[in-house]
């Protein structure tokens, strides 16, 4: 449980708030690259973090995030029309360049430098793999550009999707650092679908229903480690990080591609789930990466033109309970993603934490819990550089090995658990 | 029309949810495996009076303590170890042994210091075997922190 005042400290984003401002110090993704695919393209709506933006690509390709609304008379930039290194209201003519700077006010003298007065919230938008990320925080406080594999590998190496959660952010990531509803919820999955089917680990999972659990601090964030009984009294372990404030990556099965998240707030009602899979050495089979397309693995069929999940709350996720009740799944939802997402959208749009009843293999969840709120209170008090800003920290892995009795996994496994380019992920 | 999940999972259908305590207070064991982490025990108990403590390396007969804990386990919640030396106990064994017995779940904290990183294999070798859970973790705060979240 989290007291009242803890609960709204973590799950309100918006400007001004702690967590908004602990958010604001990362570089986040904002938009798939393929949303802005060609310069002079229209531009994209996008909210983050309680604040309404645009996305634009300029007739330079230059990016830029920048207040939805024109400053004249509040009309939404949206309509406007991209031209000239610039994107013009339709309404009246004013003209914004990628950063938010008024360029253009048609119907004042170019000589008095009305424009150059005239200035809408602008925040960087930067294209690394593909993704678009952006950094909303303090200007003179930008920190290093992100330096996640998923992003950095060749292009064929990498799939990445986003799809749109009608819950607050935290109740998501907390889905993906509980490692032990995975035996329930998705247990028959890990049998059937295509990007997890066939490991080694698959058969530890199934023979050894008890795991335990140890949870180790990591720079950036947190190590969760699980280990089930392997042969000749060694341990096989899975383990994932958690990079604040909101990355996971899942430990590979056999050689298939990984897969993780995050979870960015759109305002505290919603966020996007990001998911990327990616594999360290090699190209993504046409097979896998139809399989993406088609929402297998940590992926979503979408309502044809959006980001919404085809199966969401307005049709009951498409459950279906025969399919549920002869153990096709374990809960009638279709699907890794939106047996999580359904769930976690049924606690409600911000889950009263006071009430909740946790237990020792929650250690994660409330561990890192603690991380954040104490992430959070000395950046908003003491200035800290929080935990994940720094490269370092997430040039990290997940890995899943087997390791005898007595190595404490951190150390054991150290190799496996950082960034080695042109090795492939250490998976069982 | 609108589906039940979609009206159900509104801030406004939250509002609605039954208002009553869905718990009673847990009670819990913590076992201070070696001297040092003994003030900080003592630390947790303070206006906690669900919680109760056992030094083990401060008593005499180690064993014959763990032996009376043993049998004041019943209506107790949850077993916690802590550890900062990694020094072996066979009434810590004891102990874990009888949780397992009862399924009582037994976490274990490790209070883990650069310090002592040499020592960590050796701590694991002996903790593990006891763990439902297990936290490494730098800041003792924490400990605190999960028995607050465990109702504790």
């Amino acid at each position: 449980m989290l007291r009242r005042e803890q609960n709204e400290l973590l799950t309100q984003t918006g400007p001004g708030t702690v967590m908004g401002n602990f958010f604001r110090a990362y570089w986040m993704p904002a938009l798939l690259a393929s949303e802005l695919p060609e310069n002079d393209c229209p531009p994209v709506r996008v909210k983050l973090l309680g604040e309404r933006l645009l996305a634009v690509r300029d007739t330079n390709g230059e990016y830029g995030l920048i207040d939805e609304f024109c400053a004249h008379r509040g009309v939404s930039l949206w309509f406007g029309r991209v031209e000239d290194g610039g994107i013009r209201c339709p309404y009246h003519g004013w003209k914004y360049d990628v950063s938010g700077q008024c360029t253009e006010v048609p119907s004042e003298p170019a000589a008095n430098g009305f424009c150059k007065r005239i200035k809408l919230t602008g925040y960087k938008l930067v294209k690394i793999g593909d993704v678009l990320w952006t950094y909303m925080g303090p200007p003179d406080s930008e920190p290093p550009l992100p330096e996640w594999e998923f992003a950095t590998v060749p292009a064929a190496q990498s799939f990445t999707s986003k799809r749109l959660q009608e819950s607050n952010w935290l109740q998501a990531m907390e889905g993906g650092i509980d490692s032990s509803h995975v035996t329930f919820l998705h247990g028959r999955n890990l049998e059937t679908d295509p990007l997890f089917h066939g490991a080694k680990g698959n058969d530890y999972n199934r023979a050894d229903t008890a795991p335990v659990f140890e949870v180790a601090e990591s720079p950036g964030g947190l190590w969760i480690g699980v280990r089930r009984n392997a042969e000749e009294g060694n341990y096989y372990w899975r383990i994932t990080p958690w990079v604040m404030p909101s990355f996971t990556m899942i430990p590979p099965r056999a050689d298939h591609p990984v897969h993780g998240h995050f979870w960015i707030p759109i305002d505290d009602e919603t966020c996007w789930a990001w998911s990327y899979d990616y594999h360290p050495t090699r190209a993504l089979t046409d097979t896998e990466r139809r399989a993406m397309e088609e929402g297998k693995g940590v992926h979503v069929a979408y309502v044809p033109g959006t980001f919404r999940p085809a199966a969401n709350k307005d049709n009951d996720y498409l459950i279906d309970r025969a399919g549920q009740k002869a153990g096709l799944t374990y809960s009638g939802v279709e699907g890794i993603a939106m047996q999580d997402a359904s769930l976690q959208e049924s606690m409600g749009p911000i889950v009263d934490r006071t009430k909740e009843n946790l237990v020792g293999t929650d250690n994660g969840i409330i561990m890192a819990r603690n991380r954040l709120l104490r992430a959070a209170r000395a950046h908003a008090e003491k200035g800290a550089v929080p935990p994940g800003v720094d490269p370092a920290h997430q040039r990290i892995r997940s890995a899943a090995l087997i390791l005898p009795p007595d190595q404490p996994y951190t150390e054991a496994a150290k190799e496996a658990l950082i960034v080695r380019p042109g090795v492939r992920q250490t998976s069982v | 029309m609108q589906t039940e999940s979609a009206r159900m999972a509104s801030a406004r259908e939250a509002a609605f949810r039954v208002p009553y305590p869905n718990s009673r207070p847990r009670s819990a064991h913590l076992v201070a495996l070696d001297r040092a982490c003994e003030p900080f025990v003592t630390h947790l108990l303070r206006d906690h009076p669900g919680r109760l403590a056992l030094k083990l390396a401060a008593l005499p007969d180690p064993v014959a303590a763990a032996t009376a804990l043993i049998a004041a386990l019943d209506g107790t919640d949850l077993l916690v170890m802590i550890s900062t030396s990694g020094e072996d106990s066979p009434a810590a064994s004891l102990i874990a042994e009888a949780c397992h017995l009862r399924r009582l779940p037994v976490t274990v904290f490790v209070l883990d210091t650069p310090e002592r990183a040499t020592e960590l294999p050796e701590r694991l070798r002996h903790l593990r075997p006891y763990a439902q859970m297990l936290v490494r973790a730098a800041d003792p705060d924490y400990v605190e922190d999960m028995l607050t979240a465990l109702r504790v």
